[in-house]
């Protein structure tokens, strides 16, 4: 009883956290004969991570196990001194990984949001510019060695996912608008999920339009919610491919066609009816705070999710899966 | 004698589908008469067996009986195509809606409106409201009309003008998600006036089964109107 008692006061994540930093260790040390190109070391330890994950039974789906181990890892790792940093985020998967951002006038941001990707070994950073804005473009260069620089006009935000989705060469593309910055560790459970077999994962704000009661919604999520229902998924909430971040298989997006992701929601509904594995992000963040939603026109995205209907019905037929068997419809009809 | 006679060139016809409404029907047979001063109350009868239907002939009011089930809201179509009115006000006769409540709509179709809906959206102070309250606001917001909230067609009371039901068709009428749309589309003037609250009384939650099949037709419903928008938007 004691002995039980003892074992459930350490938490997993410590002892996650211990099995991590050991492994990180254990392969520093094997590491230190062989000479490792700088450029590659993160790739190179991330490789070692995922071996390291494969066999370790950490369970697939939770976060924060993961964070610790990998966390612990680095630790481990720096500890014999051949990484100069501490603040490596260890991905998943050895699959390459792209991040395609639309990047908006905020120098400040952008400098911000890429030194937070620059903790990630990631493959490719495609980074849309909106005309051509010298200072932006300086302070891109001068915040990534690997960003690759589009300029893109006359700017739709929403264009830039389909030109940055047509450059990118990574097996899994990351989204990101650039209006905000994302801390490293939240694209991690993206990744995860992907690695878990999803083919597209959505953020969880179409999750945070359920907290608050239906008439405080705005349009748009309430019709997402009820294009969800319709496509029998209401567990998804309101959520839709209209924020970011977001991340998909290479092969999910040639299957929908890097050109239709200009039309958020077109894009989501062929993505849902080419059967693709839909799932939404998780996090560990219990609370969701829920901020007033502003209440734009949104006529564009009326029209486009009406346009996404077009394919359900067109799909699916006229009355989806909710037939009407009650009705005596010739009755109704003039000739009676 | 009968207590009530429809008026021979009526300006009002106030249409009531039943079914089986024997402790209802008087009281809203009485209502209607009470709207306006020149009145006709028609009452579509989809296999009533309870002898209300004799109730409603003995008030004085035009009775078209089906001896068998038409369906939701086929009755709408059956009635308003024998209506002679320049407004139709559509009820229920499972509901008692008091006249008073019921003026409003006659009043805002005398001064131009189309379509008069009940201002009732359904219960959304919650976080999980209902699917047909999900798809009523949904058309509403699709079609560019988030004035009208949740106001449906498929909620009575709501009153037409002829010039609505000409424009609309009698037989979109029993699919009222459909008339709805078809009326926005067509450019009418479509209101959502006070609420009237039939939320207590709404036959939908009165008689939800399990697998919910009257909801889940509505929701059809509506999907059958977005999809008449799209087949008929010059874009």
């Amino acid at each position: 009883m004691g002995n039980r008692k003892k074992q459930n006061t350490v938490p997993a994540s410590i002892k996650w956290r211990k099995w991590g930093f050991n492994q990180g260790l254990a392969d520093a040390y094997n590491d230190k004969s062989v000479a490792i190109d700088k450029h590659d070391l993160l790739f190179h330890v991330n490789r070692l991570w995922v071996l390291r994950l494969q066999s370790s039974g950490m369970p697939k789906h939770l976060l924060s196990p993961y964070y610790a181990a990998a966390r612990g890892y680095i630790q481990g790792y720096y500890r014999a001194g051949i990484i100069p940093q501490e603040d490596f985020m260890l991905i998943p998967t050895n699959k390459t990984v792209g991040v395609i951002i639309s990047m908006q006038m905020d120098e400040k941001l952008a400098y911000k949001q890429l030194i937070q990707l620059a903790k990630l070994p990631l493959h490719q950073i495609i980074c849309i510019v909106s005309g051509s804005n010298e200072q932006l473009t300086q302070v891109i260069r001068q915040s990534s060695a690997i960003a690759q620089i589009y300029n893109n006009e006359p700017h739709i935000p929403e264009s830039s996912r389909t030109v940055g989705a047509r450059l990118a060469k990574s097996d899994i593309l990351l989204f990101l608008d650039g209006k905000s910055v994302v801390p490293a560790k939240k694209l991690l459970p993206y990744l995860m999920e992907i690695t878990n077999g999803a083919d597209i994962v959505l953020n969880d704000n179409g999750l945070k339009a359920q907290v608050k009661p239906f008439y405080q919604r705005n349009m748009l999520e309430v019709t997402n919610e009820f294009i969800n229902y319709c496509l029998g998924r209401p567990e998804l909430g309101s959520s839709s491919l209209e924020e970011t971040p977001h991340a998909m298989t290479r092969s999910a997006c040639e299957l929908i066609n890097p050109s239709n992701l200009v039309v958020p929601s077109q894009a989501y509904m062929m993505a849902m009816l080419r059967g693709l594995d839909i799932r939404l992000v998780r996090t560990n963040y219990a609370k969701i705070k829920v901020k007033d939603s502003q209440i734009p026109p949104f006529n564009r995205e009326l029209h486009d999710q009406m346009e996404a209907l077009r394919l359900l019905i067109q799909a699916r037929g006229n009355r989806l899966q909710f037939e009407d068997i009650l009705r005596m419809r010739e009755y109704a009809k003039e000739s009676i | 004698m009968k207590p009530y006679t429809n008026a021979k060139q009526p300006k009002v016809s106030v249409i009531i589908p039943i079914f089986n409404e024997r402790k209802t029907i008087a009281s809203v047979i009485i209502e209607a008469y009470n709207v306006h001063k020149h009145v006709e109350v028609i009452v579509v009868s989809n296999g009533t067996t309870d002898g209300s239907l004799q109730i409603a002939r003995n008030m004085g009011a035009k009775v078209i009986a089906f001896d068998h089930l038409l369906g939701h809201d086929v009755g709408r179509s059956i009635g308003a195509r024998a209506a002679q009115g320049s407004i139709l006000l559509f009820t229920d006769g499972d509901i008692v809606i008091p006249a008073k409540q019921m003026k409003p709509l006659i009043a805002a179709v005398e001064q131009g409106v189309d379509v008069a809906l009940n201002g009732y959206s359904g219960p959304v102070k919650c976080k999980k409201v209902h699917k047909v309250v999900l798809a009523k606001h949904s058309l509403n917001y699709l079609l560019m009309r988030p004035d009208l909230k949740g106001a449906s067609m498929t909620a009575i009371p709501h009153a037409l003008s002829r010039n609505a039901v000409e424009a609309i068709g009698f037989e979109a009428l029993s699919v009222p998600p459909k008339a709805q749309a078809i009326a926005i589309q067509k450019g009418l003037r479509v209101k959502a006036l006070k609420v009237i609250n039939v939320g207590s009384k709404n036959p939908l939650r009165r008689k939800t089964r399990p697998n919910d099949p009257i909801g889940k037709m509505i929701v059809g419903d509506h999907i059958e109107a977005i999809h008449w928008v799209l087949t008929h938007s010059a874009n």
